[in-house]
């Protein structure tokens, strides 16, 4: 035994001399470190309540309750987390999922209860001295990205490619590409508070997701009759919500569709329309009009037992959204697979019937219910110098007359003013006739009406865009025309209303162009309703106005589509047509006619 | 009814499973002739959570912060173990620094573990002071893995795919920090302990483990390399940075308690050394590769048997997939599942009754890794 | 040492899947007549003198315990696995406790948590971690593990939880569609 082995151990009490390592608590405060995982917190203006928290909590500790009365409204579904503290583990998954970041946890430790059943709360509802802290574990989604990632692209033309022809630009999913954007989704269910049918979307993304197509087909037909056409060219309100798209990119909702509907030569083998016996007799309704809405009240008439007649003066069906729409958005090859469905549904349509006052006062007669989907058939006309040249042509006329062929000569030089979808579809048209094109625009390219992505693609075939341009006359310039324009600037409207383009200065500004389209919006020809009918009908702006059941408040007589106010979509017109339908069914055969 | 059980001439007692003396729950039923020990037998399911199970009900992203629980003074290896299996199965691609800084966290974690493991070898003959030290010490490490991960004991930092987070700003600096601080301590501590009369009497020659038991037996870690053998899987099959990492393994010839304590204070050299180098090369970039939709997440159908290094040995996860969204079976296999039990009750026939405790901690067994 | 690992096999006379390969690692699948017979020559011949786990997943849909033996090299840098299927119904696996002494402890967690019996090994019927255990294994597939603990310790409180989904679907009567083309379970 070595000597110093006895004594080196004494050194140790050299250490009572020494200031002592441990912290006096809670004499002393000891505050959890800058990430530490304490208490929750929720940032109310940012919660969504789309349940992610609760779905991926491993112990159940996270459970969405109703916080007071609160409903869901557009994009929120109204329920808040409320967090069981004795469950909850302070893993902090809930933190890394949160879709829009609200979720944090704060670097507070310390909180009792005498009630292991009331260590609860409701973080962001119920007050806490933790609530404003900045301290704590906060999501970081540009590390994980578990809220939110990345959508699988969309294979496209390329913009140099697709000019050329009309073409469809948008390729389509392949089954492997869907199934992973499709599995994206993580089921709240925020998307059908947005969609004005209110599909069934978290259940056909899971459908597709495990590759049953015909299901998600089906759960389509559930409340959209046009699944193709909305896969296609629908403005989906539904991606706009979608708990994805906040801290990543929204579930590709509309190509998912488009690529079920892809999947079938014919649909309604897949819903087997003709096999189902339907219930007979229940009553006969005229239908004025063959788009969207038309078409959908058509369809779930028919389908419940009831006949369903459907008029429109043109030679085929669809309406404006069929029609109007170019070749390379939506493919006209598309439209016989959709119709089949209605006509194989038992739909009655009567094409080249042109609906006078006299036919709608017949119609209440012999119908037991008239719904009213004529849509907008008018321009909109628009009132500078020059516009009664012949050069100066109706944007949505020239669409409507299937200028793909190239029967109408454009010239060389093309000016399009104004900045909706119609705007945008003349303008790609006429790049694809081979024209070069300029579009004037009051506003600025944020300020459009335009679909964003239809503006996007535009521009990658390198559109000319003029934004902030006051239009201030046409002037005939030998073979051609020549268009005046200013400069604008946006002025803030002190009304808090958007802001207004005011001329900058008084230059006039000049170009040399071959054909003007006007596209500046379309209103409604209400001339085929009888007097005796509208007087009893609210009429604003050229639009019916209904109730909830697309009633126009006189007997027996619907209305729904772009004839009534509403966004002027596709989805919003189908949605008012199945709402028609249902209020037809419920309440159509009680109805006395009118005389 | 044998020689060793036999009442007439034996007594019969308890050891544990409520014993300060114990490591963790368990509890060592004893029979001794004299001081001399003649039988034992190791009972443990004191602190049976049915992790293995729990874990074939979870998402698999649930069960990295599940996992961590089976070890309480190093749960890293648990994430890590985890991590590793997922990620091959799935064929995920972990970025640089992610393997880095996960090297860091397991190497920190080791550190603190031997801190308190070799004061708590001097705590089972009543040297409290080396044992208080030890724990001192590890709360400083534990102050680091709170700023680093937002937790001072379960982590839950290491997830497949990466880490959760990046190095917080300034890091580098505090761990370095507090490397010099017990640096500067550690003489101090072994003046206390290994240059100590008393605890070599305690130790030397005594909780021999031979040689030859290593293979047989299966033993790992500090208690193989405390008797010998290189086993090392950072050396053997290394995983993350540690084949970029340049380092001997420690070894003993002792195979007794004593040479078992100075592994445990040379690992704590070797992780400072460690430590210090994983910093000067930690490399930039992400820290974590993209992982699908977690609720949605289906691994395909495989196995794999992962294993990494931990304080006490060689530790591994035999993991199933279906191809569902769950595993199908996680079988989590501790260093301590030999040592606790067959090494254990091999070793203390013929041991002195007061000697127990101090075998039982030299062999750092941990009934959560034996119960999962 | 992968060569080594593939001379197991290779120099065995009888057929063998290859589950898994790595540096380092191999993992076959034989029929289980042959499963002692490799792990000696495994043992032998080849090596692998340390046996790390005996593992088993329940294969509930093939009516199978799939059972792994873990064997490590005296260096530890090489890990061979061999992996067999046995049938489900009174599963009887020979005990290997002779050749490793620690295989005796791991087949008497399978015995506890899968009711595997292992004849010949000495201490199989020694509780492990349960104590008094009447119930079905309880690692095995087909055991309840919810249904046991409400059973056994009652309901904890009730948790309150909506679901957003079925909460927002309710509030606008979505389900209220004219013609339900699919039935599904919500």
């Amino acid at each position: 035994m070595k000597f110093t082995d006895i004594v080196s151990p004494f050194l140790a009490w050299s250490r009572a001399a020494k200031k002592a390592d441990t912290i006096p608590y809670p004499q002393k405060s000891n505050p959890g470190s800058d990430r530490y995982r304490g208490f929750h917190r929720n940032d109310l203006d940012k919660c969504i309540g789309c349940g992610r928290c609760e779905e991926i909590c491993q112990n159940l500790a996270i459970g969405m309750v109703q916080v007071e009365d609160s409903q869901p409204v557009k994009g929120d579904s109204g329920l808040r987390p409320l967090v069981d503290y004795g469950r909850c583990c302070w893993c902090a998954l809930c933190i890394d999922v949160c879709s829009t970041g609200s979720l944090s946890l704060s670097n507070s430790y310390s909180w009792t209860t005498y009630n292991a059943d009331t260590c609860a709360y409701i973080p962001g509802t119920d007050e806490k001295a933790w609530d404003h802290t900045p301290k704590g574990y906060s999501q970081d989604n540009s590390i994980l990205k578990w809220a939110g990632s990345p959508r699988v692209s969309m294979p496209a033309a390329r913009p140099d490619k697709r000019v050329d022809s009309f073409e469809e630009v948008i390729r389509g999913y392949s089954p492997e590409q869907a199934a992973i954007e499709a599995a994206r989704c993580i089921q709240c269910g925020l998307c059908v508070t947005a969609c004005p049918a209110h599909m069934h979307i978290p259940e056909y993304l899971r459908a597709i997701a495990d590759g049953d197509y015909a299901g998600a087909v089906k759960l389509f037909f559930d409340n959209n009759p046009l699944p193709e056409m909305c896969g296609k060219v629908c403005t989906r309100e539904c991606e706009s919500v979608c708990a994805m798209g906040y801290q990543g990119e929204a579930i590709a909702i509309r190509w998912l569709k488009r690529f079920a509907c892809e999947q079938f030569e014919s649909l309604s083998d897949v819903l087997a329309v003709d096999e189902k016996p339907l219930e007979q007799g229940r009553g006969k309704v005229a239908i004025i009009g063959t788009g969207p809405a038309g078409l959908s009240a058509a369809y779930y008439l028919s389908r419940m037992g009831f006949e369903a007649h459907v008029f429109d003066k043109d030679e085929e069906g669809g309406g404006v959204a069929q029609h109007a729409i170019p070749e390379y958005r939506l493919p006209a090859a598309g439209y016989e697979k959709q119709m089949d469905v209605f006509r194989k549904a038992g739909a009655h349509f009567h094409y080249g019937t042109e609906v006078n006052d006299a036919d709608i006062l017949k119609m209440s007669d012999d119908y037991d219910a008239v719904f009213i989907a004529a849509g907008l058939q008018k321009s909109s006309e628009f009132r500078i110098p020059g516009v009664e040249l012949p050069g100066v042509k109706h944007a949505f006329y020239f669409l409507m007359n299937k200028p793909e062929d190239g029967s109408i000569d454009v010239g060389a030089r093309v000016l399009v003013i104004g900045g909706g979808n119609v705007a945008m579809d003349t303008a790609r048209t006429c790049l694809r006739l081979g024209s070069e094109v300029v579009i004037s625009y009051r506003r600025r390219i944020v300020d459009m009406p335009a679909d964003e992505e239809e503006i996007e693609e535009a521009m990658e075939e390198s559109i000319d865009f003029r934004p902030q341009t006051i239009p201030i006359r046409i002037e005939k310039a030998g073979q051609r025309l020549k268009y005046f324009y200013a400069e604008a600037e946006m002025i803030d409207d002190p009304n808090g209303g958007r802001p207004k383009p005011v001329r900058k200065d008084d230059i006039e500004h000049g170009i040399e162009i071959d054909t003007v389209f006007l596209a500046i919006g379309q209103s409604s020809d209400l001339g085929f309703l009888p007097e005796v009918i509208a007087e009893k009908m609210t009429i604003q702006w050229g639009e019916i106005e209904v109730d909830k059941d697309q009633y126009t408040g006189v007997k027996n007589i619907y209305a729904g589509g772009d004839i009534t106010p509403g966004a002027g979509d596709i989805i919003t017109a189908i949605a008012d047509g199945m709402r028609a339908a249902k209020a037809i069914r419920d309440g159509g055969n009680l109805i006395v006619n009118l005389k | 009814m044998n020689a060793s059980t036999d009442p007439l001439k034996t007594t019969h007692l308890f050891f544990g499973p409520q014993h300060p003396g114990v490591t963790g729950n368990m509890s060592v039923e004893m029979w001794f002739d004299g001081d001399e020990i003649t039988k034992a037998i190791t009972h443990v399911g004191y602190l049976h959570r049915g992790f293995e199970k729990l874990m074939e009900r979870r998402l698999w992203i649930q069960n990295f912060p599940l996992v961590c629980r089976i070890c309480v003074p190093e749960p890293d290896i648990n994430e890590e173990c985890y991590a590793l299996a997922v990620e091959k199965l799935d064929g995920i691609e972990v970025p640089e620094r992610a393997r880095w800084i996960r090297t860091l966290v397991l190497e920190l974690a080791r550190f603190a573990v031997n801190l308190m493991a070799f004061g708590g070898q001097a705590g089972t003959i009543g040297l409290g002071t080396g044992a208080m030290w030890g724990i001192t010490f590890r709360d400083f490490v534990l102050d680091l893995f709170e700023e680093l991960s937002g937790a001072r004991v379960y982590h839950m930092y290491i997830q497949p795919g990466g880490v959760r987070r990046d190095l917080p700003e300034g890091f580098e600096k505090h761990v370095l920090e507090v490397l010099d601080k017990i640096g500067k301590r550690l003489p101090e501590f072994d003046r206390l302990i290994l240059n100590n009369s008393v605890f070599k009497d305690r130790t030397v020659g005594v909780g021999i483990v031979k040689p030859e038991w290593i293979s047989e037996l299966g033993l790992v870690g500090p208690v193989a390399r405390g008797s010998g053998s290189g086993r090392d899987v950072r050396k053997d099959a290394p995983y993350e940075a540690y084949g970029e990492l340049d380092f001997d393994v420690v070894t003993e010839q002792g195979c007794d308690i004593y040479s078992r304590a100075l592994i445990r204070r040379r690992e704590i050299d070797l992780s400072m050394d460690l430590i210090r180098r994983i910093l000067e090369s930690m490399p930039g970039g992400p820290v974590a590769a993209p992982l699908p939709n977690l609720t949605e997440w289906r691994i395909p159908p495989g196995e794999i048997y992962t294993r990494v290094e931990s304080s006490r040995g060689e530790y591994g996860y035999y993991v199933v997939s279906d191809g569902s969204l769950k595993p199908r079976r996680v079988h989590v296999r501790g260093p301590s599942y030999v040592h606790a039990l067959t090494l254990l009750e091999r070793m203390l026939v013929g041991a002195n009754i007061a000697d127990v405790s101090n075998i039982m901690v030299s062999l750092t067994t941990c009934p959560p890794e034996i119960e999962r | 040492m992968d060569k080594n690992l593939q001379r197991i096999i290779s120099e065995s006379s009888f057929e063998s899947d290859t589950i898994r390969e790595d540096e380092g690692y191999l993992h076959v699948r034989v029929s289980r007549v042959h499963v002692l017979e490799l792990l000696l020559s495994a043992k032998q011949r080849f090596d692998m003198e340390t046996l790390q786990l005996i593992s088993v997943v329940d294969r509930i849909e093939d009516a199978v315990f799939q059972l792994t033996w873990i064997l490590e090299d005296s260096g530890g840098t090489s890990v061979f696995m061999i992996s067999a299927d046995y049938p489900r119904e009174n599963c009887t696996v020979p005990t290997i406790g002779d050749i490793w002494p620690t295989a005796i402890l791991f087949e008497r967690e399978l015995h506890e948590m899968y009711g595997i019996d292992f004849p010949g090994n000495p201490r199989q019927n020694e509780d492990f971690l349960l104590e008094d255990w009447r119930e079905l294994p309880p690692m095995r597939r087909d055991f309840d593990t919810l249904e046991y603990s409400l059973r056994t310790y009652g309901e904890r409180r009730k948790r309150t939880h909506t679901d957003p989904r079925e909460y927002i679907a309710d509030s606008i009567d979505e389900w209220d569609t004219p013609v339900p083309m699919k039935d599904f379970e919500r």
